[in-house]
């Protein structure tokens, strides 16, 4: 692969791969590095790459790789923003906390991927199935789930007290 | 067993508040200057580059050489080069930034690239990194004036149709009563006009890198019409975007050969996979084409 392929390669997908690890829960000051690596992987195994699946599905595998690995090195490191309603209550800023990338970052994470992949990307349910190596059945349970706890995590929120203008959405 | 609608497609059983929060959030960029930096980071960790190679800026250049098949650096090495030549950076050494490079084997392309990216690092911290404002998009008073990131783009494209809501994505824009949802530092590309035969760009500036961008702000928004059933304005956008010798042909044809399928123009979509298999024969797309050329 020549560098001009490479760096086109770069083009079309650098927005996917930053979409995809701060939706994973990589926080503002990892993603430099985190990208860096993706992207390394990414021009190693290219010339690998069967082209069985969509481009996004392969490279999604690798973004969650590399996210899963800084997680292990640093084990200790939170998520990015814990989102949940206790943190919350201890007193954050509400408009820190509404956005559906906070919402989704309290999720569990089999559910988060599926709601990021089927609402966020665009993918289909059978390719979202080859991504992740699960049953097309398990995708959708994952949604529906998903989408209730997303729901749920919204309604949290817009209850608040100091949420009364938002309650009537 | 089909998927079900999704919560931003029409009839898709949202509520307002999800359809505004989902809505900003698949339409938030990162900043250019992220973009930059890593790229740097990346070219700066990859396998040697021959004399021939751009190194770095818009990667617009020649072929470098680059073989494709060796072990890559990794990120530590990566950032352990950036942050050495932002310190050499820092005291104004460029010839002993090159010198370095070659007594430790980089190419001086790879070093002239720690260069770019170690000025980059040093007016830049991670956080301005990550997120910007994007062309084409009214940003409230409020917001403008809270935000703190300075304007370092060239000339942006600007998108001729931003104004009007989708039915089946709608406009990411907030009553005044929530302005506070949105943060200062968040990007977002408007959404197409479905049907809208003037949802294409406007490309005020030859300056590469700025068409490139404006081509690949394009394509996403063409992928988000496709994605919300309106492959005519997807392809719409998809031709608007056309430039020659783009570095993103490949992404722009296989978008326009499903937006074609997805029109139930099965021919054209036919015929157009067929030339992109000839004309990239080693295209990592090949596989996922390959079904709309039967």
């Amino acid at each position: 692969m020549s560098l001009d392929d490479f760096r086109a390669f770069y083009e079309a997908h650098f927005h996917f791969a930053w979409r995809v690890l701060r939706r994973l829960g990589a926080r503002d000051d990892e993603l430099p590095d985190l990208l860096q690596e993706v992207f390394l992987v990414a021009h190693r195994k290219l010339p690998e790459f069967e082209g069985r699946g969509r481009v996004t599905t392969w490279l999604f595998s690798i973004c969650h790789n590399v996210f899963r690995s800084a997680r292990r090195r640093r084990r200790e490191q939170p998520l990015a923003e814990d989102a949940t309603s206790e943190t919350i209550a201890a007193g954050r800023a509400r408009e820190d906390v509404l956005s559906a990338r906070e919402l989704l970052l309290g999720l569990p994470e089999e559910q988060r991927i599926v709601f990021l992949l089927f609402e966020l990307e665009g993918l289909s349910g059978d390719e979202i199935a080859e991504a992740l190596s699960i049953p097309v059945g398990t995708v959708r349970s994952r949604l529906r789930l998903a989408r209730e706890s997303f729901r749920s995590a919204l309604e949290t929120v817009t209850r608040e007290p100091t949420g009364a203008g938002y309650r009537n959405v | 067993m089909s998927d079900p609608k999704r919560l931003l497609e029409a009839g898709g059983n949202a509520s307002e508040l999800e359809r505004e929060l989902l809505a900003r959030e698949i339409t938030t960029l990162p900043s250019e200057k992220l973009e930059q930096a890593v790229w740097q980071r990346v070219l700066v960790a990859l396998p040697p580059i021959g004399p021939g190679s751009p190194g770095g800026g818009n990667g617009a250049g020649g072929d470098g050489g680059l073989s494709g098949t060796g072990a890559a650096g990794g990120s530590t090495g990566g950032a352990a080069a950036g942050g050495a030549s932002a310190a050499a950076a820092s005291t104004g050494a460029g010839g002993v930034l090159v010198g370095a490079a070659k007594a430790s084997g980089l190419g001086v392309a790879k070093a002239l690239a720690i260069g770019v990216f170690a000025g980059t690092v040093a007016v830049t911290g991670a956080a301005e990194l990550s997120e910007r404002v994007a062309p084409g998009v009214t940003v409230p008073a409020d917001r403008r004036e809270s935000a703190a990131e300075p304007v370092l783009e060239p000339p942006a494209p600007r998108l001729r149709s931003a104004a009007a809501a989708a039915p089946s994505l709608p406009a990411p824009t907030l009553p005044a009563s929530r302005r506070s949802f949105a943060r200062s530092d968040e990007a977002i590309v408007p959404p197409a006009q479905p049907g809208s035969a003037s949802a294409r760009f406007e490309m005020p500036t030859s300056d590469l890198a700025s068409r490139t961008r404006a081509e690949r702000l394009a394509l996403e928004r063409a992928r988000q019409a496709l994605r919300g059933g309106d492959p005519g304005t997807a392809l719409t956008l998809v031709e608007g975007a056309s430039q020659t010798g783009s570095v993103l042909a490949q992404e722009r044809e296989v978008l326009a050969i499903e937006a074609l399928s997805a029109a139930g123009r099965s021919a054209e979509a036919r015929t157009r996979a067929r030339s992109f298999m000839s004309r990239f024969p080693g295209s990592p797309h090949q596989n996922h084409v390959v079904q709309f050329a039967r």
